[in-house]
């Protein structure tokens, strides 16, 4: 019983997934990452190198390279593509229905593991497949031999993306960490951990597998040179890497159980989950609409107080932005728990009270982390509470609210960063006050596209936490309080374009 | 009025009215991207008054009913409001538009007043007016007491109750609902019909719905739709005409229902303790002990759908 409820949670789920339309999207741009990452002879960029240094793009190289790029990109990005199955089931009523039928949490949890490893290893599969196309196309040994394509892929990227699906089950089980909660903590625990490619006998990213035998065959043609370390990501480069010819890795089984325990790991996270999920009859019973707050039956019965033909005639406005505004305001802000004001309201202290250095470099980004699951309703909300058809019908749609969610979304990062402006004032740094306020727009504008264009408050999240990430680790062009008239013109460009974009996507959203 | 509908079910077209269409949907079709079609060449002139669009789940009622409040556009066809073609001048119609949807959405953290305010504000009305009429229709729906509760909290019926307010926020020319009775009680139902007969006047009301009840006791008019295609465009008396001595009541043991069902178009069955009390649109006398009963718009509805699958069996 439990293994087949289990069988079908993950098909359904599976089928599911593969039929959004993202699905496909995902697919195109893994393929395309599965040609961009192994770039030609001269190319402006490296993927994968050794200071200076490559292997021959044979199959042996081509399998381990695309299987590091795999467990550093999709170690990331696919815990955000694949987590969000259970509340799928909330948003969509199915969960309610699960919640009354005899399925048991260990079978719905490991159903959706597994449909999310799946979903993981269909993408495995397409680089695996683009690259016997890219060993074909490039041409520098286009020996066909599979087993060395392949087993990186198998050994390593494949229990890894188990582990990235057995974490997003697990956070995505926790309440508390389905939401940001859970995307901040991801990210703290990939960079920190599982993307780090640390030296080590078996790590998830499996450079510490691969390091010592490419370290060794670099080594043996061009001695010292070559670096101890990998470099694993898109850093522009002039001039032509060397290369060396790398065999291929035995592979011992001391090194696939070592690979394989993530996977056993991940299947111990889904398992952990299991008593923390609280299933969705809780759920549905903590929303029930208004059972005990609704007013006594019967309460619409009887004569009206007032006839429609009574009902007073509505004149129209010149104008409305200012209330439309004020609503959006509200939508932002109101409902909040009073832990959420109080720590806004504490970081605006901060800000305005710590030196200048501190609540620039430091304080400034956690203000702005504060309002991010607020700013991801932006061009979201109205499909997620359904209220899109009575906005949509409305004259002047766009022209109405786009701006004033946007600026409702600006005015409360200028709230938040209200104390850090007080620090820059103080200090007569006015082009960092500048930076500020530009930003304080930017970030509203990107919520706002990247909602109204994915339809998920999701895609701003992640973006957002990357970029506040970079910021944080000082990456100048992330800065949040830039400096320089070339970067604070750039972002107001790139706002008002963003607002372009936005305005465009939801005017589709109307009638397409 | 122009009445269409298939020959064989009206004795006789009604003659058009003198009144020019507030409301002319010319050969619209909608095709979905998987090449099914959702609509095909419906045509419709539409004065004020009450239209009760009839038909069963996915007829493409709610596919019509979001062409006509500017949502979707069709693939083929024109749609105007007083002579302005909708595709190209949305905002026309928009500003006269009342619209509750199927399933109307609320933002669970806003108060009724807060949302009606600020649906008001997007609308474009003036804000000391608006603010006079959400008072009134908060009132006339009576959900004063719980205006300034969050809506999360309330229930089903009363989110209908908001969903309806916000239809008639800008006191509007066309008011399109879309089986708005769904989640409402019996007496909300009747209370709800008794509303919209009231708010009629000059304006035009189109209401979809599967639940000919709904229809039956306001509609000045009526449309048939199935399959995405109009199958009739009258008026109640002229579509009850089409099943005018053909309803047939008579009480048979419940064994023998199975079988009747088989042979008889069946509109109604009720226990009695008598056995099973059958209603049957029939050209003639299923049973010699089968009397004549009253027609109902259920009777003619069903016959329109039976006529309609019959012509489309291949």
């Amino acid at each position: 019983m439990i293994v087949r409820s289990l069988y079908h949670t993950m098909r359904a789920d599976l089928r599911e997934r593969l039929r959004r339309p993202a699905f496909l999207v995902v697919v195109a741009l893994t393929a395309l990452a599965g040609y961009a990452f192994v770039p030609p002879a001269g190319a402006p960029y490296t993927i994968i190198d050794l200071g200076g240094f490559r292997g021959v793009y044979n199959a042996a190289w081509l399998g381990a390279m695309l299987t590091m790029l795999l467990t550093q990109f999709v170690g990331l990005l696919g815990f955000f593509y694949v987590r969000g199955a259970i509340a799928y089931d909330i948003d969509s009523g199915v969960g309610q229905i699960l919640g009354t039928t005899p399925l048991r949490r260990p079978a719905y949890l490991l159903g959706k593991w597994l449909s999310g490893w799946a979903t993981l290893g269909l993408l495995t599969a397409i680089v695996a497949l683009m690259g016997v196309v890219m060993l074909l196309g490039r041409g520098e040994d286009r020996t066909l031999d599979l087993g060395a394509l392949l087993l990186p892929l198998l050994v390593i990227a494949l229990p890894t993306m188990g582990l990235v699906a057995g974490i997003a089950t697990l956070f995505d089980a926790v309440r508390p960490l389905r939401g940001l909660a859970g995307s901040a903590a991801y990210l703290v625990l990939f960079v920190g951990g599982l993307g780090a490619g640390l030296l080590q006998a078996a790590d998830p990213s499996g450079i510490g597998a691969l390091m010592p035998g490419i370290s060794a065959a670099c080594a043996d043609i061009y001695g010292a040179a070559c670096a101890t370390r990998l470099s694993v990501g898109i850093v522009l480069y002039e001039g032509v890497l060397q290369t060396f010819v790398w065999p291929g890795m035995a592979w011992s089984l001391a090194v696939v159980a070592g690979q394989w325990g993530w996977a056993g790991l991940g299947l111990l996270a889904v398992l952990a989950a299991v008593p923390l999920f609280d299933g969705f009859v809780a759920h549905w019973a903590g929303r029930a609409p208004g059972v005990a707050s609704a007013p006594p039956p019967g309460e619409w019965s009887g004569t009206p107080t007032v006839l429609p033909r009574a009902l007073s005639r509505v004149s129209p406005a010149r104008h409305t932005f200012g209330r439309v505004l004020l609503a959006e305001l509200r939508l932002l802000l109101q409902g909040q728990p009073r832990w959420w004001y109080v720590g806004a309201g504490g970081l605006i202290v901060a800000c305005a009270t710590s030196p200048l250095a501190v609540a620039r470099e430091w304080l400034l980004p956690i203000a702005w982390l504060w309002p991010l699951l607020r700013w991801s309703e932006l061009g979201t909300r109205e499909r997620r509470y359904g209220t899109a058809p009575l906005l949509l019908s409305v004259p002047r749609a766009t022209a109405r609210r786009l701006p004033a969610a946007w600026l409702a979304g600006a005015t409360v990062a200028l709230l938040l960063g209200i104390g850090a402006a007080l620090a820059l004032a103080g200090a007569s740094d006015w082009p960092g006050l500048a930076g500020l306020g530009v930003t304080a727009l930017l970030i509203p504008a990107l919520a706002l596209t990247l909602g109204v264009w994915s339809g998920s408050p999701r895609l701003f999240e992640l973006v957002a936490l990357l970029l506040w990430y970079g910021a944080l680790n000082g990456i100048p062009a992330l800065a949040l309080t830039p400096t320089s008239a070339a970067q604070i013109g750039l972002r107001a460009l790139l706002t008002a374009a963003l607002l372009g974009l936005a305005a465009i996507g939801h005017r589709r959203a109307g009638a397409p | 009025m122009v009445t269409s509908v298939a020959p064989e079910l009206l004795p006789a077209p009604t003659p058009p009215a003198a009144a020019a269409a507030l409301l002319s949907i010319r050969g619209v079709s909608r095709q979905y991207r998987s090449g099914a079609w959702g609509l095909r060449d419906i045509s419709l002139e539409l004065r004020p008054g009450i239209l009760g669009l009839l038909g069963p789940n996915g007829a493409g009622k709610s596919t019509l009913l979001r062409i006509l409040a500017t949502l979707d556009r069709p693939t083929s066809g024109t749609v105007r409001w007083r002579d302005r073609e909708i595709g190209r001048d949305p905002d026309a119609l928009r500003a006269v538009l009342g619209y509750l949807p199927q399933d109307v959405g609320i933002y669970p953290n806003l108060s009724a007043t807060e949302f009606l305010e600020y649906l008001a504000a997007v609308k474009g009305l003036d804000a000391r007016s608006a603010r006079r009429r959400i008072d009134e229709l908060l009132s006339l729906l009576n959900l004063t007491a719980a205006a300034r509760r969050p809506m999360g909290g309330y229930s089903g019926g009363m989110r209908q109750r908001v969903g309806i307010a916000q239809a008639l926020l800008n006191d509007p020319e066309l008011l399109i609902v879309d089986e708005p009775t769904v989640g409402l009680d019996p007496e909300e139902r009747v209370r709800f019909r008794n509303l919209l007969s009231d708010l009629a006047g000059e304006r035009l009301v189109i209401l979809s719905t599967h639940i000919v009840s709904d229809v039956e006791a306001i509609a000045s008019e009526i449309a048939v739709v199935a399959n995405g295609q109009l199958l009739a465009h009258t008026t109640s008396e002229a579509l009850l005409a089409t099943v005018a001595g053909q309803v047939w009541e008579w009480v048979v043991p419940p064994a023998d229902v199975p079988a009747l069902r088989e042979r008889y178009l069946l509109s109604g069955m009720l226990r009695t303790a008598a056995g099973v009390r059958l209603r049957a649109v029939a050209p003639a006398a299923p049973v010699p002990r089968a009397i004549p009963a009253v027609p109902g718009l259920e009777d003619a509805y069903l016959l329109a759908l039976q006529t309609h699958r019959k012509e489309a069996r291949p």
